[in-house]
């Protein structure tokens, strides 16, 4: 894995959080002030507690909802400024993959792979991608309807890695995964990395989050309370780390 | 890319089970009420043509044209198999005798009562009631459903502009469901054609632009529909307030539109007209006796002081003027009788036709009316039917009473011929009888109206799209 990390050598900054703030209409704080980089070839784990303000984060990176103020950054593009430009350059997992139930796989696949703008894929593209993702042969022409949660977050996964783009955003994607899909999805994040693509996804998953992630950041109410690159975190216990910043912001908050 | 979410929003429509419901229940009840119409068609002209074929039967045999009693059925059209209308409430006959007034008798509704009870599943029926709620079940759900699920926010990762997703889902709902609509109805027309039913290239521009209607109509519902999925979160929210929306349209404002009009304008009945009638009689009878009293005491005053053969032949005078003035004045009273009958007659007809207009009009609030009343229009079958039948009714009856009269002349006027030197009467002569045939109004005519609910109905697409776009702008796609 080591060598994957040097791979992308030309490390330009993808992904931007610049003083992101999120007030809901309803007055609750989600973001205060949030800001980190991710660079390509380059996977960031953000933890933090339910509420932390994760998806959040990633909603506002696909305009899916105005920050209140700061700017969410794909290769110097405002994402709320010009949304269309800076969705060509993102692929997105949600946290529940949900597609269409009537289509099988392949025609989902079709379906999003055409609107992300590629156009030129083949049947065969669209078997090899599952196979990478790990879909076994026999449901890749089998309606939607009746895939696990698993089997559908590898079509999501899949749908992500066709639209080909250099940043990709991952909310909670290894939930609901068993643990041999889990190992294979960690393989595959190694793999994207090395294609040089950069990769922004929330987690619980302390443990698979040190295995692979090249910067953890660890987020409460709304504000990044610790950031540590792979190298300090080999010295450290994430999990202690990790519960000790709760336990540090829940006495500070209470 | 619209034609990308153009093409998915179909193969959805047509991939889910509610599509396969809709178009076979669709493609059921349009056939079903096209053959029934065409069959309701046949049997009008079997019992018009029996009709007609007695009653030539019994004029050929009348040996006098006195006796002579037509009674005129009307030819049955071939619109009334997609739009029936008021077709089946009025009577279909009318007698022809000399100077009764036009009464119309035998409406299929009063001669099979069991039919009035559901009224007639025509194809207007099925597009106004039961396509616009397939319309709605078809797009309840089409933004809201997918936010639901989850994939408006895959959707939407994309580059896509929201004004390519929203078009691109009206109009593959409109495509979708036109399939369940244009296919029965392309399978009925040929139905019509199978059957031979006498229509003409007025029958087909009137049945095209009724059609035409009925998607306007049905596109209104979709759009409609796509409004209430891009206003609200919950699919199961959208389609209640499109419920009550449609339970609003299609059964209330039509029916309360007519009721709130009969409420503000009376339209007097006829008891009441005969009653005023009558009371104005009496008045003016009342009016006549006390002229009378008075004349009369002014006579008898000259009556008492007669005294010589002068003051006689001025009091003659007097009898004489007086019996001038009594005619004069019975006139006068009876022609102004006539005249309060006339004006009866006349604020009766306006305040009818005011009723109507204003019972329309409110109605016209409800899409589901304005396309009603358009299709009845086209196909004839709208109220004005009635009037006119009963008015080339006036004209037929004037006319061949004069016809009569001068056959009269000709061959003398007695009910029951002479027999001459024992000779069997002789038959009358009934090839130039004159024939009656029901002139529906020209297509110019029908537009007239047509084209304001045309109006209507475009203007409330216009709007809903209005809503869609400015709704589905600022929607939460999360
Ligand atoms: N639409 C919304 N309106 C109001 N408040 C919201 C909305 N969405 C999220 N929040 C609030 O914003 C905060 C951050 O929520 P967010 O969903 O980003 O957390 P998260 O870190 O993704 O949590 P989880 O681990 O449970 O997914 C929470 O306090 C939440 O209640
Ligand atoms: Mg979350």
């Amino acid at each position: 894995m080591t060598e994957s990390i040097n791979a992308g050598t030309n490390n330009t900054i993808v992904l931007e959080a610049d003083k992101l703030t999120k007030r809901y209409e309803d007055g609750v704080l989600a973001l205060d002030e949030l800001s980190f980089t991710i660079k390509s070839s380059e996977i960031y784990a953000m933890l933090g507690a339910n509420g932390a303000g994760k998806t959040t984060t990633i909603n506002l990176f696909l305009n899916f909802i105005e920050p209140t103020s700061g700017e969410a950054r794909v290769m110097g593009i405002v994402t709320h400024k010009e949304p269309l430009l800076a969705k060509e350059k993102l692929a997105f997992v949600s946290e529940n993959v949900m597609l269409y139930q009537n289509f099988t796989a392949i025609q989902n696949l079709d379906y999003f792979a055409k609107l992300g703008g590629k156009k030129n894929y083949t049947r065969d593209d669209y078997r090899n991608v599952l196979l990478r993702v790990g879909l076994q042969e026999e449901a890749h022409n089998k309606r939607l309807k009746g895939f696990s949660k698993g089997m559908r977050q590898k079509c999501g996964i899949a749908i992500a890695i066709l639209k080909d783009a250099p940043a990709i955003l991952l909310d909670e994607p290894t939930s609901g995964l068993d643990p041999k899909a889990g190992y294979e999805f960690i393989q595959l994040l190694d793999n994207l990395r090395s294609e040089g693509k950069s990769i922004l996804m929330s987690t619980h998953d302390i443990f698979r989050a040190r295995e692979i992630a090249d910067t953890v950041g660890i987020m409460n109410q709304g504000k990044l309370v610790m950031q540590a690159g792979r190298d300090e975190l080999t010295d450290k216990d994430l999990e202690q780390l990790y519960m000790k910043y709760m336990a540090g912001h829940m006495e500070a908050a209470a | 890319m619209i034609k990308i979410l153009i093409e998915k929003e179909l193969k959805t429509i047509l991939l889910s089970p509610k599509f396969v419901a809709v178009f076979s229940v669709c493609s059921i009840l349009i056939l079903l009420s096209f053959y029934i119409g065409i069959d309701e068609y046949r049997v009008a002209l079997k019992h018009y043509e029996a009709v007609n074929a007695q009653l030539a039967q019994q004029t050929r045999e009348q040996t006098s044209w006195a006796a002579v009693r037509l009674n005129i059925v009307r030819h049955p059209d071939p619109m009334h198999i997609f739009v029936s209308g008021i077709n089946n409430d009025i009577g279909r006959q009318c007698p022809i005798t000399r100077g009764d007034v036009i009464k119309l008798y035998g409406s299929r509704y009063s001669d099979q009562l069991l039919f009035s009870i559901f009224r007639s599943m025509d194809f207007m029926f099925i597009v106004q009631v039961i396509l616009s709620l397939f319309a709605i079940l078809f797009t309840y759900d089409s933004i809201c459903g997918e936010r639901e699920a989850g994939t408006l926010k895959l959707n939407f990762a994309n580059p896509i502009p929201r004004t390519s997703y929203i078009i691109s889902k009206i109009v593959g709902s409109w495509l979708g469901l036109s399939i369940p609509l244009i296919i029965p109805m392309l399978l009925g027309l040929a139905l019509v054609l199978v059957c031979r039913i006498p229509m003409n290239i007025t029958h087909w521009v009137q049945l095209l632009i009724i059609i035409g209607v009925s998607v306007i109509y049905f596109s209104f519902f979709i759009c409609l529909g796509v409004m209430f999925s891009s206003i609200t979160k919950a699919p199961s929210s959208s389609f209640l307030y499109l419920l009550v929306i449609w339970i609003g349209f299609v059964l209330i404002i039509p029916r309360a539109g007519v009721m709130v009009a009969g409420q503000f304008i009376s339209v007097p009945t006829p008891a009441e007209i005969t009653s005023k009638l009558t009371q104005k009689e009496r008045e003016m009878s009342e009016q006549l006796d006390k002229w009378q009293n008075g004349r009369r005491k002014e006579l008898e005053s000259a009556l008492a002081s007669l005294t010589n053969e002068e003051q006689q032949k001025k009091y003659m005078e007097m009898v004489d003027q007086y019996n001038k003035d009594l005619t004069q004045k019975y006139d006068e009273l009876n022609r102004e009788i006539d005249k309060y009958y006339i004006s009866l007659n006349e604020e009766w007809r306006n305040r009818k036709s005011q009723q109507e207009t204003l019972g329309f009009s409110l109605s016209r609030f409800s899409p589901a009316s304005a396309f009603q009343l358009a299709s009845m229009d086209l196909a004839g079958t709208g109220v004005s039917l009635k009037t006119e039948y009963e008015d080339q009714l006036q004209i037929f009856k004037d006319m061949f009473n004069k016809f009569r009269a001068k056959k009269e002349e000709e061959t003398g006027r007695s009910l029951f011929t002479m027999l001459n030197d024992d000779k069997k009467p002789k038959n009358i002569d009934t090839s130039d009888i004159p024939e009656f045939r029901f002139v529906n109004r020209s297509l110019s005519q029908i537009m007239q109206t047509t084209i304001i609910d045309i109006g209507i109905l475009a203007f409330y697409i216009l709007i809903t799209i209005a809503g869609t776009f400015i709704a589905f702008i600022r929607y939460d796609v999360r």
